[in-house]
C-alpha cells in the first residue's frame, strides 16, 4: 500500500518515431493462421504481412515455428518445405486440459514462436496463439469505406468492426488504431494503404490497397 | 546532521518542496518508491509513525504541505525504536518531526500552501499544469488537499496529551497520448488519513510516551479500460515507551535506560488487474500496454508486527559513551532479532561514532502481500562516523540479505541478497562573507537475486554524487547557489523486440540487468530571497532559477513502439519559479 503513485503523463511530445502505423519500415504488420483455430485433424498454415522500409508490403512464410512451452508442442510440424499446426487428437486434448486446468471442451490456447527469415542471418521473432480443440476461420473483411485519395484535407477511414489497425506509406495517420481514422497526404505520394482486422478470437485478415495521389 | 536549519530556510533549486531537506541531508536517489538513502530504500516516520509518500510535481514528496519539515536524528530513540525498515540513516530511520508555525500563506506558481493558528496547517492545490521530465504536461484537473493538525487536550506540568490528525487527498486524470479515448485514460486518486493519541507523561527521571494511531489508506488507479489497483489499508499501530535516568548506575553515569512495546497490526484490501508490478530484479522498459492484465489478484490480508525493544546508554568514561540495544519482532510468525548499538568517543575537536545494526522489513508492499509465504528482508549495517560543526566523514557498509525478488517465472521469493558501502564526507564553513557547503558521496552498492547468479549493480546505484553550495546574507537579502554533480543511474539496455501478433504490441528483449550507465547529471541552481517586515508579520519574495545553464542530461530513455529507436528522456530544463509568502 505503501507503493507511490504513477505520475500520470499525458505525452504532448510526439512518440518516438518510426510509428506504428507507418508502414515504410521493416516490421511485422501481423501473423495470421489459417485457421485460426483448428478441431482435431485440422491442419493450419502460418503466414505474416511485412512491411518493408524501402519497398511494398509482401507476405512470408515462417522460417521457424516452435511451441516449445506448451504440452501440445507436437502440434507443430514441419512438413516438406513449410510449417503446419496439425489439430491434436481427442485424448492429446484432453491430457493438455487436465493439466492446465481447464474445462472439458474447452479450447486449448497454443502459443507459437513464429520466426521470419533465416536464423543464422536478420529475423524477426513474434509470437501467435493459436486455439485448438474446436474450428473457426479467419473473419471476413468486414465493410471499408475510404474517402477518395486527395492532397492536403483529411481522409476519413472506416472499417465496420471493432479492432482495427490502420497503415500507410503515403502521409500520416490519426487514431490509426480506431475503426474510424483520418489520412492526410500533403506531398504527393505513391504508396499503400493496410488495414488489418483481428475478431479477438485469434482470427486475422488484411487489406492492402495502393495509394496514387493526384 | 541536517543541512536544513534556521540559517537555511530555503534551499534553491526546489521551492517549498517537502522532500528536499531529506535529499539534500544525504543525497538521496528518487525512487519510485520514495527516495533512497545510502543504496537502500527507507520509509518516512512522522511523529514515530510511517508517512505516505507520494509523488507530486514529478517528484517524491511527503504527505503533508506547507514548510518542509524538520529533520530530526534521535540516536538513542531511533536505535531503540528501531522500526521495521531497512538501515538508511546511520541511525535507521528517517525521523520528520513537524514544527509549530505561525499563520503563513505560500504561493508560487508550483504550489499554494496556507498555515493558520500555528498548530493547524493545510495546503491546497486546485488545478495546476506540472511539468513531468520535458515530456509534456497533465492537462488534467488534478486535486490535492493536505491536512495537519496538532490538538492539545490537556496539559499539565506532568502530563500532555495530544490528538494529532494528518491526511492528504490527491487525484489526477489524463490520456498517455493527449488522443481522449477511453481506452487511453488513466486516473489517480490517493489518499490517507491518521488520527494519533500521544501521551506524555513524566516524573523525575521518568518519562513515559504513549502513542496510539488508526490510520487509513487508499489508492484507485484506472489505466485504460482493463486496469485497475484499487488497494486500501487500514492500520492499528500503538508505540509506547519507559525511559529512566540515573545520575550514577553501577560506576556509570548519565545512565538511561530505555524500553519500549509495539504493535503494528495492518488490514490490506488489494483489487489488482494489470500487468505484474515492477521489480527492482526485473529489467523495465516503455509503457506497459494498457490490454495487459497478466496479474489479476484481489484479496485481503492481515499483517502484525508485535514487537519489544529495550536499550541502554551511559557515559563510560568523560568522552566516551556507549548504547546498546535489543529490539525483537514477531511478524506473523517470523521472529526478528534486530541488535543495536553505538559508541562514541571524543577525539579532539571531533567526535567518532561507530554504530551497527540489525534491521528488518517485512513483505508488505504491493504483490508481496498476495505471497505470505515471504519471509521479512534482512539488513545489518555498520558505520564509522567523525564530525564536528565544520563537518563529517562517515564510512558504512551494509550487508542485505533475504531480499524478496522475482523470477522470469513470475515466483516470489527471499533468494536476493546485496552490499553496499561507501564513504560521505562533509565539510561547511565560511569562505570570505559566505557560508559554503560541499557534500561527496562515493557509493558502491550491488545485487545477486539468487545464489549463483551474476552480481550486478543496484538499481539506484551512483557512485559518485557531489553537491556544494554557497550562500550569503545581506540586509534582508539572501543570495544562494547550489551545484549537483552526480554520476549517471545503471539502466538495462533493450537489445530487440518480439511481435505479439493478437495484441499488436512489441514486448522488449533485455540485455544484462543494469549493465550500462545512463551519462553524468548535472546542474546550477540560483535564488535570490527578499524579505520585508510587515507589521508583526513578513512577507517575502522569492526568485528560485533551476537548471541555470540548461544542461538535460538522459534520465532515462523512451522507445518507439516496436523498440527500435529510443529518445532520451531529459532532466529538468532550465525552470524559473517566482513567488511570495506572508507571515503573520
Amino acid at each position: 500500500m505503501k507503493r507511490a503513485l504513477i505520475l500520470l503523463v499525458a505525452c504532448t511530445q510526439s512518440p518516438v518515431a518510426p510509428e506504428a502505423w507507418q508502414l515504410d519500415q521493416d516490421r511485422v504488420v501481423a501473423v495470421r493462421s489459417t485457421p485460426p483455430r483448428l478441431a482435431p485433424g485440422e491442419h493450419a498454415l502460418v503466414d505474416a504481412l511485412m512491411a518493408h522500409a524501402d519497398g511494398p508490403t509482401t507476405i512470408e512464410i515462417p522460417s521457424t515455428m516452435t511451441a516449445a512451452h506448451s504440452p501440445l508442442f507436437q502440434a507443430v510440424n514441419f512438413i516438406f518445405d513449410h510449417w503446419e499446426v496439425i489439430g491434436p487428437d481427442e485424448d492429446a486434448l484432453a491430457a493438455a486440459r487436465a493439466e492446465l486446468g481447464l474445462a472439458a471442451g474447452a479450447p486449448v490456447s497454443l502459443d507459437v514462436t513464429v520466426i521470419f527469415g533465416p536464423l543464422d542471418g536478420a529475423h524477426v521473432t513474434t509470437h501467435k496463439q493459436i486455439w485448438l480443440g474446436e474450428s473457426a476461420a479467419n473473419p471476413a473483411l468486414p465493410d471499408i469505406q475510404i474517402d477518395p485519395i486527395a492532397l492536403a484535407r483529411d481522409l476519413a477511414l472506416a472499417a465496420d468492426a471493432t479492432d482495427v489497425r490502420w497503415l500507410t506509406s503515403c502521409g500520416t495517420l490519426r487514431a490509426s488504431d480506431e475503426p474510424n481514422a483520418i489520412l492526410r497526404i500533403d506531398e504527393p505520394c505513391s504508396g499503400e494503404l493496410a488495414v488489418v482486422v483481428r475478431d479477438g478470437l485469434g482470427g486475422t485478415v488484411w487489406q492492402i490497397q495502393p495509394i496514387l495521389t493526384p | 546532521m541536517p543541512v536544513e536549519d534556521q540559517a537555511h530556510p530555503d534551499l534553491p533549486g526546489a521551492p517549498d518542496d517537502a522532500l528536499v531537506p531529506v535529499v539534500d541531508q544525504a543525497l538521496a536517489v528518487r525512487t519510485p518508491r520514495g527516495f533512497s538513502l545510502e543504496g537502500t530504500e527507507g520509509a518516512v516516520y512522522l511523529d514515530g509513525f510511517a508517512t505516505p509518500m507520494f509523488y507530486r510535481d514529478g517528484h517524491s514528496a511527503l504527505a503533508i504541505g506547507g514548510d518542509p519539515p524538520r529533520l530530526v536524528e534521535d540516536a538513542e530513540a531511533s536505535e531503540a525504536d528501531g522500526p521495521r525498515i531497512d538501515a538508511t540513516t546511520p541511525h535507521g530511520v528517517n525521523t520528520l518531526e513537524l514544527s509549530t508555525g505561525e499563520a503563513k500563506l505560500a504561493l508560487d506558481h508550483t504550489e499554494r500552501g496556507l498555515q493558520v493558528g500555528g498548530t493547524t496547517r493545510f495546503s491546497f492545490a486546485g488545478y495546476e499544469r506540472v511539468y513531468v521530465d520535458r515530456r509534456g504536461t497533465i492537462d488534467a484537473l488534478p486535486f490535492a488537499f493536505d491536512g495537519v493538525a496538532e490538538l492539545p487536550l490537556y496539559r499539565s506540568p506532568r502530563l500532555a496529551v495530544d490528538l494529532h490528525l494528518l491526511e492528504f487527498l490527491e487525484g489526477k486524470s489524463g490520456w498517455l497520448d493527449g488522443t481522449e479515448r477511453p481506452d487511453h485514460h488513466v486516473e489517480d486518486a490517493s489518499g490517507a488519513a491518521r488520527v494519533n493519541l500521544l501521551v506524555r507523561y513524566h516524573d523525575g527521571p521518568w518519562r513515559i510516551k504513549l502513542d496510539r494511531s488508526v490510520g487509513l489508506e487508499v489508492l484507485d488507479r484506472e489505466r485504460g479500460l482493463f486496469q485497475h489497483a484499487h488497494d486500501a489499508a487500514v492500520r492499528l499501530d500503538s508505540r509506547d515507551e519507559v525511559r529512566r535516568t540515573y545520575e550514577d548506575a553501577g560506576g556509570l553515569s548519565q545512565v538511561e535506560w530505555i524500553s519500549g512495546l509495539e504493535t503494528h497490526i495492518s488490514d490490506y484490501t488489494h483489487d489488482v488487474a494489470g500487468a505484474a508490478e515492477p521489480r527492482e530484479n526485473v529489467a523495465r522498459a516503455g509503457e506497459v500496454p494498457l490490454d495487459d492484465v497478466s496479474h489479476v489478484y484481489k484479496a485481503t490480508a492481515w499483517r502484525s508486527d508485535f514487537a519489544i525493544s529495550t536499550g541502554m546508554k551511559a557515559r563510560l568514561a568523560p568522552r566516551i559513551s556507549a548504547y546498546a540495544g535489543l529490539r525483537i519482532d514477531s511478524f506473523a510468525g517470523d521472529a526478528a532479532f534486530g541488535p543495536r548499538g553505538q559508541l562514541a568517543v571524543g577525539c579532539g575537536r571531533l567526535t567518532c561514532r561507530l554504530d551497527a545494526g540489525a534491521y528488518r522489513r517485512p513483505a508488505e508492499e504491493g504483490e508481496e502481500l498476495e505471497h505470505p509465504e515471504l519471509h521479512p528482508e534482512r539488513t545489518a549495517r555498520i558505520a564509522l562516523t567523525a564530525d564536528n560543526t565544520h563537518g563529517e566523514l562517515r564510512f558504512y557498509y551494509a550487508d542485505q540479505t533475504r531480499f524478496i525478488v522475482r523470477d522470469p517465472l513470475g515466483h516470489y521469493a527471499n533468494t536476493g541478497r546485496g552490499t553496499t558501502y561507501g564513504a560521505y564526507g562533509l565539510l561547511r564553513g565560511h569562505l570570505g562573507k559566505f557560508v559554503a557547503q560541499l557534500a561527496l558521496r562515493l557509493e558502491h552498492a550491488e545485487r545477486q537475486d539468487a545464489p549463483r547468479l551474476q552480481i550486478r549493480p543496484y538499481e539506484f546505484d551512483q557512485p559518485v554524487r557531489l553537491e556544494a553550495r554557497l550562500e550569503r546574507v545581506l540586509a534582508g537579502w539572501r543570495f544562494a547557489a547550489r551545484f549537483e554533480l552526480r554520476e549517471g543511474l545503471p539502466y538495462t539496455q533493450v537489445v530487440g523486440a518480439a511481435y505479439d501478433s493478437d495484441r499488436d504490441v512489441y514486448l522488449p528483449n533485455f540485455g544484462p540487468l543494469y549493465a550500462e550507465r545512463l551519462p553524468w547529471q548535472h546542474q546550477l541552481d540560483l535564488r535570490v530571497d527578499r524579505t520585508w517586515k510587515l507589521g508583526p508579520g513578513r512577507i517575502a519574495a522569492f526568485v528560485d532559477i533551476a537548471n541555470v545553464y540548461d544542461h538535460r542530461g538522459a534520465i532515462g530513455y523512451e522507445y518507439n513502439f516496436a523498440f527500435t529507436q529510443r529518445r532520451a528522456i531529459e532532466a529538468f530544463p532550465f525552470w524559473p519559479t517566482v513567488g511570495v509568502r506572508g507571515e503573520l
